[in-house]
Formats: structure tokens, C-alpha cells, sequence
């Protein structure tokens, strides 16, 4: 720790420590450049002359030259202002770097090709100091602003990226110790080898209810992790979407049956087949019923509707729960967005699940979208086009 | 059917042999060999010839997809189940392409491996108890 903390401090001494500015000025007449000089450096910037576009194109050459400004003048032989500055536009090093130009009256109408060309600013001759300084004590400042501003984006990013590299490796180890646990700890509880007390069978229910809603989690957040390395791929297959509700109403029906909540499935005319990934629909489907599961009062029921027409498949999950509070829905579908609703029986939720729902329904371009019904509770619809390229 | 169904199992996560251990004695297995690696596993296999084997593909040394290669070489007959955490149609594909009988997603629930390894035991019809 010591260690880090004299980094730190060393780090920040020397931002407060600005370096001198310095400043290019490109013009072919030498008393100009002078007299340019004597009033950069009465102001304490470092001067650096060009007689030529060319001659200062060789000096920016050398990575070490980067000045923070360029002044260049915008009438000289060969190589004028404009092309000059078309040359520095060039290289993304050089681009960057702010350009004032300085012109004549008469030059004026040349300007508009200046600014085409990349200029960023002009000065008129003859120079005033109070001008020059002010114009380009401010292009320097907005130009440290915006350097600062994209090494910070780019610093973020990186840490962003193995942020997210280490949340799909820990996800991942996770994930099988945890089917484990869950596995042998069903296996307890199902009095295989041997009946258990009430003591021991309230212990190990509650090793099975949190081993599975860890493996939830955890399984969430490696989605999120796929998502946001961009390593989402989806493997749609033309099937029929109440062959996944199916499913998964065989694997909340214990779980409802704690709470005494009824599963029911209602399919309007027409099949349900859509162009949809198994897997990750699955979890789309999953997460909508737990999560209904989870905020509905005991001895109620929750409704699974599906309906279709030529071009697209819909479910609509409706619980009689307390519905979602009007000024939070904003919040539902972001990650780590909890409303202030509670699970009614200690369950636990991340937050996390509606967001991976979204990521998944985006993926698959279809629409996911949360309402509350006029008889109470929540309902949540979610759409999938029947193809998803037609989608 | 007057002799036991033997099993192999081959996983480098202990906890993973634990578990399909139980669940194959639940169905009846009484001798399952635990390995932890494709390497050790081909040469168990060898050994003690079991009716069924039961390959992760994430193994070091050997994974599970040269074992399987390796053992069908041996017996084109023997029943493999392929395990895995994460699934994609390519590696299912690559397994059934490999003789591969039986797919485990790790993620299914006890009673969706249980089904499938029922179903795997039942293929050898030899079960006696």
C-alpha cells in the first residue's frame, strides 16, 4: 500500500506542474516570425520557427516535436496555409494539434478553405498581442482539455475490457463447483441416502436456495460479459416458443408450489414457432417467471399468455404482485436496476436479470417491455419476429 | 444379464466426479472409476474395460474429444457421454461426429443429467439391479 500511495502522489504532483507550451509558427518572412517570437516568449511559450510549409512538416517529423499549437501564415511560396495544413490532416498525430491561421484583409476570402482544409481558428495582420496571446492561450487550453479527456476515455476503456474479461473467467470457474453444490445438495434433500431431521432438511433447503440463485447470477453475469465483449453469438433455430414455456413451467412449478402460486399457460390461435435461440431464450423466459415468482404474495397465480400473428410470437408473463412503482420503470431494465419492490419471501435478486433479458430480446430483434394492468400487478411482453432476418 | 453395469468417469473438477458418481449409483452403477484426465482415462479403459464412460471435454493433458477418439478406436461399441459447461453446436456436432452417444450440458438441472444418464444406461441393456 505504501507503494501505491507515493505513485499516486507522485503522479498527481507532476500534472500539477504544467510543462511550458510551444508553439510552431510557420511563416516565410522572417521579421514577422520575430516579432511573433518576442511575444510568445514574453509570455513564457516555448517559440519554434519554420521559414517554410515544408520546412516545418520535416521538424514535426520527429515524434519528440509536438508542439501544442501551430501558427501558420496563410499566403508563402510553394507550399501555402491551406496545403500546409491539408498535409497535417493527414497524420492522426498531427491532426489533433490546433492551427491558427494568420492572413491579410485581403486573404479573407480564402479562409473558408483554410477551416475546410482543418484550420481551427484565424488571426488578422497585423498581429495585436493581446490577441495572438488570448487565442492561443485558449486553443491550448481546449486542446489539453480534450487530450486529457480522450486518455481518460481510452485509460476507462481498457479497464472496462478487463473488467469485463474478468467477470466472464470468474462467472465461468464459478459455474461448475456450483452446479455441484446444488446437485449433491438436491441430492440430500431428496432423502436418497437416508431420511433427514427437520433440522437437517431446513439446513440443506437452504444450501439448495442459495446455490441456485448463485448459479442464476452467475449465469447472468457471464451473459453480460458476452455482451459486452461483443462475444454474443446467437445459434437461432425455427422452433416453437411453447415448447420453451413448457419447459420452463416444469422447472418453476416447485418453486411456485413453495409460495403456493399457480403456473398457468393460455395459447391463443395459430403455432408459436419463431426464430430464437434455445438457450438464451430460455433464460429470457426463466427470469421473467422467477422474477414474478419472487414479488408475487402467496395463493396467487401468475399467467403465461402466448400469442401470434403472421410475422411475429409474444409472450405476456401477468403476476398479481404489487406491480412496478410508477416512477421506476426507467430503472428495470438496466443493469444492477432494482426497484424498490421487495421479494416477498427473503429471495434474493441482482438486478441484473432484466437487463440480460433485454440484451438477449435486442440480440434476436425483438422487443421487451414491462406495463402494469388495471386489475393489478405487473405484466412484462416480450416479442419475437418468426424470421429473424425479415425482423 | 448376469453381470454389473461398470462405469468411468473422467473430470479434472473433483466435485464434478463426486456428483455424476452419485447420480450413477443412484441408477443403479455399483463400480464407477473416477479419473482426471483423458490420458488416465484411456488407460482405465483399457484396464477395466467399463460398459460406459463419461468424458468432460475440457481436460488437461488429454481432453475428452482425443480420449473418445482413443477409446472408439478400441471398442466403436462403448457408450460415451460428452460433459461440458458451455455448449455450442459446433462441439455437439464434433461429438456425435466423434461416436460420441450422449451429451451432458453441466448447467441442466440434477434431473435432466439424471434422465440423460438413465437413458445412456438403458442404450447398453445390461442393467441388472
Amino acid at each position: 500500500m505504501p507503494d501505491n500511495q507515493s505513485q499516486l502522489i507522485s503522479s498527481e504532483i507532476e500534472t500539477e506542474v504544467p510543462r511550458l507550451s510551444q508553439v510552431l509558427v510557420v511563416d516565410d518572412d522572417q521579421a514577422s516570425r520575430n516579432l511573433v517570437k518576442k511575444i510568445l516568449e514574453r509570455e513564457e511559450f516555448v517559440f519554434h520557427g519554420a521559414a517554410s510549409g515544408e520546412e516545418a512538416l520535416e521538424f514535426l517529423e520527429i515524434e519528440e516535436n509536438q508542439p501544442d499549437l501551430i501558427l501558420c501564415d496563410i499566403m508563402m511560396p510553394e507550399m501555402d496555409g491551406i496545403e500546409f495544413c491539408a498535409r497535417l490532416s493527414l497524420s492522426p498525430r498531427l491532426e489533433e494539434i490546433p492551427l491558427i491561421m494568420v492572413t491579410g484583409l485581403s486573404n479573407m476570402d480564402s479562409l473558408s478553405r483554410a477551416y475546410e482544409a482543418g484550420a481551427d481558428d484565424y488571426i488578422i495582420k497585423p498581429i495585436r498581442q493581446v490577441e495572438l496571446i488570448s487565442r492561443v492561450e485558449h486553443h491550448i487550453e481546449k486542446y489539453r482539455h480534450e487530450q486529457a479527456a480522450k486518455n481518460r476515455i481510452e485509460n476507462l476503456s481498457t479497464e472496462n475490457e478487463s473488467k469485463t474479461k474478468f467477470l466472464g473467467v470468474a462467472s465461468h470457474d464459478l459455474r461448475n463447483p456450483l452446479v455441484s453444490i446444488r446437485g449433491i445438495s438436491q441430492y440430500l434433500e431428496s432423502e436418497k441416502f437416508g431420511p433427514l431431521n427437520e433440522g437437517q432438511q431446513e439446513l440443506v433447503a437452504t444450501i439448495v436456495q442459495a446455490s441456485e440463485s448463485m448459479l442464476t447470477l452467475v449465469e447472468d453475469l457471464l451473459d453480460v460479459s458476452m455482451f459486452e465483449s461483443g462475444q454474443m453469438r446467437i445459434e437461432p433455430e425455427r422452433q416453437p416458443l411453447e415448447s420453451l414455456i413448457d419447459h420452463a413451467i416444469t422447472l418453476h412449478t416447485t418453486n411456485a408450489a413453495k409460495k403456493k402460486i399457480g403456473l398457468v399457460k393460455a395459447v391463443g390461435n395459430g403455432d408459436t414457432e419463431a426464430e430464437i435461440d434455445r438457450r438464451l431464450v430460455s433464460r429470457v423466459i426463466d427470469n421473467l417467471i422467477s422474477n414474478a415468482i419472487k414479488f408475487s404474495q402467496p395463493e396467487t397465480e401468475i399467467r403465461l399468455l402466448l400469442e401470434s400473428d403472421e410475422t411475429s410470437v409474444t409472450l405476456k408473463v401477468e403476476d398479481q404482485g404489487p406491480g412496478i412503482p410508477e416512477k421506476e420503470f426507467d430503472k428495470l431494465f438496466k443493469e444492477f436496476g432494482r426497484t424498490s419492490n421487495l421479494p416477498t419471501a427473503g429471495e434474493s435478486s441482482s438486478g441484473i436479470g432484466l437487463y440480460v433479458c433485454l440484451k438477449i430480446v435486442e440480440r434476436h430483434g425483438g422487443s421487451i417491455f414491462a406495463e402494469n394492468r388495471s386489475e393489478g400487478g405487473a405484466r412484462f411482453n416480450v416479442t419475437f419476429n418468426r424470421s429473424i432476418q425479415n425482423g | 444379464m448376469d453381470r454389473e453395469i461398470t462405469a468411468l468417469i473422467a473430470d479434472d473438477e473433483a466435485h464434478m466426479r463426486t456428483f455424476m458418481k452419485l447420480l450413477l449409483m443412484d441408477l443403479g452403477i455399483k463400480k464407477v472409476y473416477l479419473m482426471q484426465n483423458g490420458m488416465d482415462a484411456v488407460d482405465a479403459y483399457k484396464e477395466y474395460r467399463p460398459d460406459l464412460v463419461l468424458l468432460d471435454i475440457n481436460m488437461n493433458v488429454m481432453n475428452g474429444l482425443d480420449a473418445l477418439k482413443r477409446i472408439k478406436e478400441i471398442n466403436p461399441n462403448t457408450k460415451v457421454v460428452m460433459m461440458t459447461a458451455v455448449s455450442t453446436r459446433d462441439s455437439v456436432e464434433q461429438c456425435s461426429r466423434t461416436g460420441a452417444s450422449f451429451y451432458i450440458l453441466k448447467t441442466q438441472t440434477p434431473d435432466e443429467i439424471r434422465a440423460r444418464l438413465k437413458d445412456a444406461i438403458d442404450s447398453i441393456g445390461l442393467l441388472t439391479s
